[in-house]
């Protein structure tokens, strides 16, 4: 229930931010001038009008909820529900923006949505780096954490973290009773 | 270009969608490229519970590619902020999308990351997604000063 009232959160905030920012950006002059000129005028108008503000607030807002999400849920739970905001920023669109869509980017934003639910589900398996830790109640802490996470990739880095402990003290070791001596970093 | 008796626009002038995909273009590498170099950064950066607040602040003023990857995301915000102001909301957000595929062939090519068969079906998707979006119009409604006068 708080995961879902952290992704509501996160999702709304990040879309109000799109639409605002839109809103705010779609009331002025275009860019047309890429010189000094041109940029800066763009600048100043991002920087004073009161819509656009509050669009980067809403986005401030979004950053901070998904730091709560990340939280309360795992990465394969978080950021994929972040794609919403796909539907979301269209149905905002199309109801407060009042911008025409056709049928094709309906589908199109579907299948983005869709897309980046199966892309980020499935992140590349790190690689387990062991080395030994210098903080021994921390190494604990992370091999807890990292057991008590359903990630398949986590789970192969705690076990090698358990394997190296034994290894080093040359008998096993429960790692929910003693520190383990070893902190595992998983890397890209 | 923009008409006041008419919501619907379309189709866009090859000038401005020539403009809106340089900008998604700019919004996409800037956004893959900051997330790549924050992320590198961040590696290099000490365990922020170990060192002294000053020295970690110094550590990160003085990271090149943090710094680097922060420049590039501020661009991307930039980039995706000024499209607004003549493309669609609904145009944008699922063209910028296509960082996603940017950042696994980055990973892929760039990290050595194993990227695994849902992930390349789920660039695929986006990219299906993306090129569905890109053929309709780039504005359907008044943009600009024109629309409402300030």
């Amino acid at each position: 229930m708080i995961t879902w009232t952290w992704v509501v959160f996160t999702v709304f905030s990040s879309s109000c931010g799109d639409i605002l920012c839109a809103k705010g950006m779609s009331e002025g002059a275009e860019l047309e001038d890429f010189g000094p000129k041109g940029i800066g005028h763009t600048l100043r108008y991002i920087v004073t009008r009161r819509l656009v503000i509050l669009g980067w607030l809403c986005y401030a807002v979004s950053f901070f909820s998904l730091m709560g999400l990340f939280s309360v849920a795992e990465l394969t739970v978080a950021v994929p529900a972040t794609a919403l905001s796909f539907v979301i920023d269209t149905l905002g669109a199309f109801f407060v923006l009042h911008e025409h869509i056709p049928w094709k980017r309906w589908i199109g934003v579907l299948c983005v949505s869709a897309g980046v639910l199966l892309a980020v589900q499935h992140p590349a398996a790190p690689v387990p780096i062991v080395r030994p830790a210098m903080n021994l109640r921390a190494g604990a802490g992370e091999v807890r954490s990292l057991l008590t996470r359903s990630s398949r990739a986590d789970r192969a880095a705690a076990q090698a973290c358990e394997h190296q402990s034994a290894h080093d003290h040359g008998r096993p070791q429960n790692l929910y009773q003693e520190s383990a001596p070893c902190e595992i970093l998983a890397k890209p | 270009m923009r008409s006041n008796s008419s919501e619907m626009k379309q189709p866009s002038p090859p000038q401005h969608t020539a403009k809106t995909l340089l900008f998604i273009a700019i919004a996409v590498v800037g956004n893959s490229f900051g997330n790549l170099l924050l992320a590198l950064g961040m590696d290099r950066m000490p365990d922020f519970a170990a060192v002294a607040l000053h020295r970690y602040l110094l550590g990160l003023v003085e990271n090149a590619a943090l710094l680097s990857g922060a420049a590039l995301t501020a661009v991307y915000t930039l980039a995706q902020v000024s499209l607004f102001s003549w493309a669609d909301l609904s145009y944008v957000v699922p063209c910028i999308a296509s960082s996603y595929v940017l950042s696994t062939l980055l990973g892929e090519f760039v990290l050595g990351e194993r990227v695994q068969m849902v992930r390349w079906l789920g660039v695929a998707l986006i990219c299906f997604g993306v090129s569905l979006v890109a053929t309709t119009p780039v504005a359907t409604k008044v943009h600009g000063a024109e629309a409402q006068p300030r």
